[in-house]
């Protein structure tokens, strides 16, 4: 054996981080710098780091659940964000906490746990950050030699079976008892996955396949998984990009998987691999479509350039034209955004803002887009129409001149018509979940639920619509008794 | 999956050419975090950075593996400065499995303890001396999953 395939055994680790110098001093002000803010805004109880586990039996119920909504609704997001005085820089580097919302004949019990992770098993040993994060440099931090030394599993929450799988998007998914959370470890995909990337938006069809992917960033290469209902693969495959950035989310159509690059390069000078991002508008909007049998690269396109965390959904028609939407920036200061909220400072003059746009692209390469107006993220689906034509798309809005969604809405993609309910200024607004009626396989019918944050009386509220009128308002609203902060992404089962 | 073979060519004992010294040095290795007893432990020691460079070891040894410390030593050694790597081989393939982006699904250990940081250890993070020829030099590695 060669040196050089020694190297690359145990050297090409996934993340092409280089860890800068520690900043100690900023750290320990990012949490006083956060404090201070706190007291004058408390809307930044969102983004306060948590240091405890909760079970509540019963929460307090405002109006009626509906009948026949049954289930579990599970959330995960970044909870543990300071140890010892220490604050991350960045509110994504912060460990996952599984939230469990049980609806069961009217009555709604509540639990949180966070993900044990090997990071965050040995910090909380510890009792104190070991390991530098994608934005954070930690004084002394131990040595990375796997991505999955510093999995904070804290992205979004799938369920698998029983039980329920934790994601983060660089690396191996987290699996935990669906019943009381408790982890179990990292699901190995098999022979030659081991703690292979497996990204937090992976895309459940409707017969309860499940498809993902994952990227190395650093060699571009990026792996695609089709799995069972049950977890089980089906088959793997592997293309090569010359992308090295983040990359959130993807879709699937009827017969393709569609991988989309955002304008960003490497050419960042910050520290860590977070900094070392930035916008190039120079750079399109990169369209990768896959063929989900074979995972070959069947089609290329440019698009205009642009940053998308999130997809709603993709499909395409019978002459192969394949439409998608997207929630769109024109830059990436969000990211930047997300690393101020942890210094306390929220940008109220430019926040960023999300349009949504839906693409249109021919088998020839012809593009056009349609854009709806507004501002919106999170966007979700009915869950049976992930890969096919929708004709409802979910997300949540920004009305007001806040830094987060405050109101919900269903666009009809048809007509363009928008149903929309504005919580208010009061209300941080989390991602909503459409969940299937009693009539089952439908695009009308059913509810949406999510969580949201007052602010005044510092509590976090679960709230369910009918899906088909969101104007109306909750027809119920469930109280916890404290503040959750505000996570990321999540899941409804019937169970 | 990738896989190369790994010390099956420069492996065994290739001390037994090395000329017979009187007084030789001899180098412990002390391994901690073998998780368990199943499949072997190969380790390679490199006497000097070219030959760590050019992947030319000194000798190799191949030994069952026994779970949490586990102690090797290369005898028969000249002063000098060496390395030593390790794999803990648990599906006994003769080979350190990697996923499919090449990172280690089995075990690996360097001397001096030395960890990479997204990478392989600096040379001179893994390096012992050997100052006499008739010295008894110990050095630990930790086994990483």
């Amino acid at each position: 054996m060669d040196r050089r395939s020694f190297i690359q055994k145990a050297g090409l680790l996934g993340l092409a981080a280089t860890l800068p110098q520690p900043l100690w001093a900023m750290m320990q002000g990012n949490k006083q710098a956060f404090l201070k803010a706190l007291a004058l805004q408390p809307e930044l109880l969102a983004y306060a780091s948590v240091d405890r586990e909760r079970d509540i039996d019963s929460l307090t119920i405002e109006g009626k659940i509906p009948e026949g909504f049954n289930g579990t609704l599970y959330r995960n997001g970044p909870a543990m964000l300071e140890r010892n005085g220490i604050r991350y820089a960045h509110l994504f580097e912060g460990d996952g906490m599984i939230r469990a919302y049980h609806f069961k004949d009217g009555h709604v019990s509540y639990k949180d746990r966070f993900v044990k992770t090997p990071k965050y098993i040995e910090e909380q040993k510890a009792g104190h950050f070991l390991y530098s994060g994608a934005a954070t440099s930690i004084a002394n931090s131990r040595a990375v030699t796997s991505p999955d030394m510093i999995n904070v599993a804290n992205t979004n929450v799938i369920t698998v079976g029983d039980d329920i799988w934790a994601l983060w998007e660089a690396g191996s998914a987290t699996c935990l008892s669906g019943n009381n959370l408790e982890t179990k470890g990292f699901v190995n995909l098999g022979d030659g996955l081991k703690g292979m990337p497996f990204s937090a938006h992976p895309k459940v069809d409707a017969n309860g396949h499940i498809w993902n992917f994952g990227l190395d960033y650093s060699s571009g290469r990026v792996i695609f998984y089709h799995l069972s209902p049950s977890g089980k693969l089906l088959k793997a495959g592997m293309i090569k990009t010359d992308y090295h950035a983040m990359l959130h989310d993807f879709l699937i159509t009827e017969n393709h998987i569609l991988l989309i690059l955002p304008s960003l390069d490497m050419s960042g000078h910050g520290g860590g691999f977070f900094n070392q991002m930035a916008y190039n508008s120079d750079q399109p909007l990169r369209l990768i479509v896959v063929d989900k049998n074979t995972l070959e690269v069947t089609a290329r396109h440019d698009l205009p350039p642009g940053f998308v965390f999130h997809f709603g959904n993709g499909w395409e028609d019978r002459d192969g034209t394949i439409h998608f939407d997207c929630c769109h920036y024109d830059n990436f200061d969000i990211m930047a955004e997300f690393a101020d909220l942890m210094q306390g400072k929220i940008n109220t003059s430019t926040p960023s803002n999300a349009q949504t746009i839906i693409y249109h692209i021919t088998k020839d390469g012809k593009i056009s887009r349609d854009k709806v107006a507004g501002n919106a993220e999170f966007p979700r689906i009915y869950p049976h129409m992930a890969g096919l034509k929708n004709q409802a798309l979910f997300q949540t809005s920004t009305l007001s001149d806040n830094n987060w969604q405050d109101g919900v809405r269903r666009i009809d993609m048809d007509s363009g018509k928008i149903d929309l309910y504005h919580y208010g200024d009061d209300f941080m607004v989390e991602e909503h979940v459409v969940v299937e009626g009693p009539q089952g396989n439908k695009q009308s019918g059913g509810w949406l639920v999510g969580a949201a944050l007052h602010i005044p009386s510092k509590r976090t509220c679960v709230n369910i619509f009918d899906a088909d009128n969101l104007a109306a308002g909750p027809r119920a609203r469930c109280w916890l008794n404290f503040a959750a902060p505000i996570g990321f992404h999540g899941n409804f089962i019937k169970r | 999956m990738k896989k190369t073979n790994l010390l099956v060519t420069t492996a065994f004992l290739l001390i037994s050419s090395l000329p017979i010294m009187a007084r030789a040095a001899e180098l412990k290795v002390t391994i901690d975090n073998v998780s368990s007893d199943k499949g072997l432990i190969y380790a390679q020691i490199f006497h000097g950075p070219e030959n760590y460079t050019q992947g030319k070891a000194r000798a190799g040894l191949r030994l069952k593996a026994k779970k949490g410390t586990f102690n090797l030593t290369f005898n028969n050694l000249v002063p000098g400065d060496y390395v030593v790597r390790i794999f803990h081989d648990e599906n006994n393939n003769a080979v350190l499995d990697t996923n499919m982006f090449g990172v280690p699904s089995e075990g690996y250990a360097f001397s001096n303890r030395a960890v990479g940081n997204f990478g392989p250890p600096k040379y001179n993070d893994m390096i012992v001396h050997i100052t006499n020829k008739a010295e008894q030099v110990t050095t630990k590695a930790h086994m990483t999953y």
